[in-house]
């Protein structure tokens, strides 16, 4: 059994506002996720006391359950939702509400009932960095006892049952190496975590699936930041599912709340660990310094078009400028790497995109800004034809719309009026104050 | 449908839980406003993860003040409903083919 699917919701959030009140109450939780009091009324539209007496009646009867932190968190298991779609006349997976995605469930279990399955579980934790060399004896001797991940390029992760015991072996090891090919050790000895393959591989494949598509839409406001790390798109997506899985890892199902919104809280920090995993934190933050010192010698600068020389920058900064000679090589060297040619770090510290693209050939560098703007031109193409009547005109302009492929010579051949007429619809001049007769005369607008 | 007299409208939509709403909001809008005129070229998903589907939408046969106004019109109705899901133009077919 495994179905989450995204089909035609039943309901808008005011035609289901017009169901009566126990089908609302059901509906909601039939999605078999955890529901503060709170929560469940406003989505619901009842009253406290009416949801109450459901909630009585339906504990009563062994339908809902009630969160064992004695929390008032509540959620129907799965046998609950199976008779609930029955009693309604709809079929387990049918999407109801347009703002409340369907029951997830997969291989016979709620994602919540999946998450108790599995519960996290106290671990010792010890984190250290070394060479590669160093790292190779670590893991012959930790064979058994403990299980290790590369958490960041050189940077590992040892879980066991006994973080000192753990921690006392690699530090054994490292006290026959050198300074400079070993770093600190840490151990956490109550840390808690669970292994993606803890839960069972029909129920893991459907959850991962499910949130990393979810994932894509959290990360949606960082992604070009995203893009700047991880340029190829097939990286960007592998990350996302790393993401998800480390918060799957992570997640505490016994707090009583759904996966999605903690997910939701990590994903607006998780990506801005990018600049330190790929750069350092030493080239990370020289970039965001660097950005911030010219930004200020631009405030200061009338000049729009100064530039500055490494010694003023290094200055601002409060930098030695052979450490900012030492760092910029760096920068440059790592920006080389990346292959850069479609991407540059602006000046102002905004990421910018590169304009090495032709048309949609390269869809995916367009920015959001780019899509609102070609749309305002579209719709002010359409008014400029329709208060003009110059038709001509707006199909000759369509037919240059993509990208950096405005010509000149069709551009000159448009009628004055119909171009008047669109910088007004285009915000560029305030009054036309042409007539059909004048429409071409002493227009400022372009 | 002949590509000679046809442009493209690009849709690009957020991969939410309204998807599905929104696809079929447009195809019916334009069903309504270009019946046998319209064609669903291009539906792909986008590397940042939203959507995006691209119309060919056949221009007047017969070139009148009229038939012209009317098009215009229809796509202004179109632009209007469809405000929130950022439709826009890209250049005519007859001019380059499309990816």
């Amino acid at each position: 059994m495994s179905m989450t699917k995204l089909s035609n919701p039943l309901y808008t959030r005011s035609t289901f506002n017009k169901q009566d009140k126990e089908f609302r109450i059901g509906a909601v939780v039939s999605d078999g996720m955890w529901y503060s009091i709170t929560k469940w009324r406003k989505v619901a539209k009842v009253t406290e006391e009416e949801l109450n007496e459901w909630i009585e009646r339906n504990v009563a009867n062994g339908r809902l359950v009630q969160s064992e932190t004695g929390s008032k968190s509540y959620r129907f298991p799965l046998e609950s939702i199976k008779k609930w779609y029955e009693e309604n006349d709809l079929e387990v997976g049918d999407q109801i509400l347009d703002f409340v995605f369907p029951a997830r469930i997969w291989d016979y279990q709620t994602e919540t009932e999946g998450f108790l399955s599995a519960p996290l579980r106290k671990i010792g934790l010890v984190s250290f960095s070394c060479s590669r060399k160093v790292y190779a004896e670590v893991k012959e001797a930790l064979k058994g006892i403990a299980r290790i991940r590369e958490d960041e390029p050189g940077k590992y992760k040892a879980y066991s049952l006994n973080a000192a015991y753990t921690k006392r072996i690699v530090e054994n090891i490292f006290k026959a190496h050198t300074e400079a090919e070993t770093g600190k050790i840490y151990s956490r000895s109550m840390a808690k975590r669970r292994e993606i393959v803890d839960f069972s591989p029909l129920f893991r494949d459907g959850l991962v699936s499910f949130y990393r598509d979810f994932g894509k839409s959290l990360v949606k406001g960082s992604m070009d930041t995203i893009k700047i790390y991880l340029p190829d798109p097939s990286d960007q997506e592998s990350q996302i599912i790393l993401w998800v899985i480390t918060a799957i890892e992570k997640f505490d199902e016994s707090a009583s709340v759904p996966f999605s919104g903690y997910l939701a809280t990590v994903l607006k920090r998780w990506p801005y660990d990018l600049p330190n995993i790929h750069l350092g934190n030493d080239l990370s933050k020289f970039q965001r310094n660097k950005s911030k010192a010219i930004a200020e010698l631009r405030n200061l600068n009338p000049d729009e078009n100064a530039t500055f020389s490494n010694f003023e920058i290094a200055d601002k900064m409060g930098m030695d400028i052979e450490e900012y000679n030492n760092l910029e090589e760096k920068n440059v060297a790592w920006t080389k790497s990346r292959q850069a040619t479609s991407l540059t770090w602006d000046e102002n510290s905004d990421e910018k995109m590169s304009e090495n693209f032709s048309g949609n050939l390269a869809r995916e560098t367009v920015t959001e800004n780019d899509i609102i703007l070609a749309t305002r031109l579209s719709q002010a193409i359409i008014d400029a034809a329709l208060s003009t009547n110059q038709y001509e005109s707006a199909f000759s302009l369509i037919s240059q719309m993509d990208s950096h492929e405005l010509n000149p010579e069709v551009i000159a051949t448009l009628d004055r009026g119909f171009v008047a007429e669109l910088g007004y619809q285009l915000g560029l001049k305030t009054d036309t104050n042409n007539d059909d007769n004048n429409a071409g005369d002493d227009t400022d607008s372009e | 449908m002949n590509d000679s007299l046809a442009l493209n409208i690009v849709f690009t939509i957020h991969n939410d839980l309204h998807l599905n709403n929104s696809l079929s909001f447009i195809s019916s809008t334009i069903e309504k406003l270009f019946p046998f005129t319209s064609s669903l070229e291009v539906e792909s998903e986008l590397a940042d993860g939203d959507y995006e589907i691209i119309y060919r939408i056949q221009q007047p046969v017969i070139w009148s003040d009229s038939s012209n106004n009317d098009f215009f019109e229809r796509l202004s109705n179109l632009f209007r409903v469809c405000s929130d899901l950022n439709p826009r133009f890209t250049q005519f077919t007859s001019h380059k083919a499309r990816a």
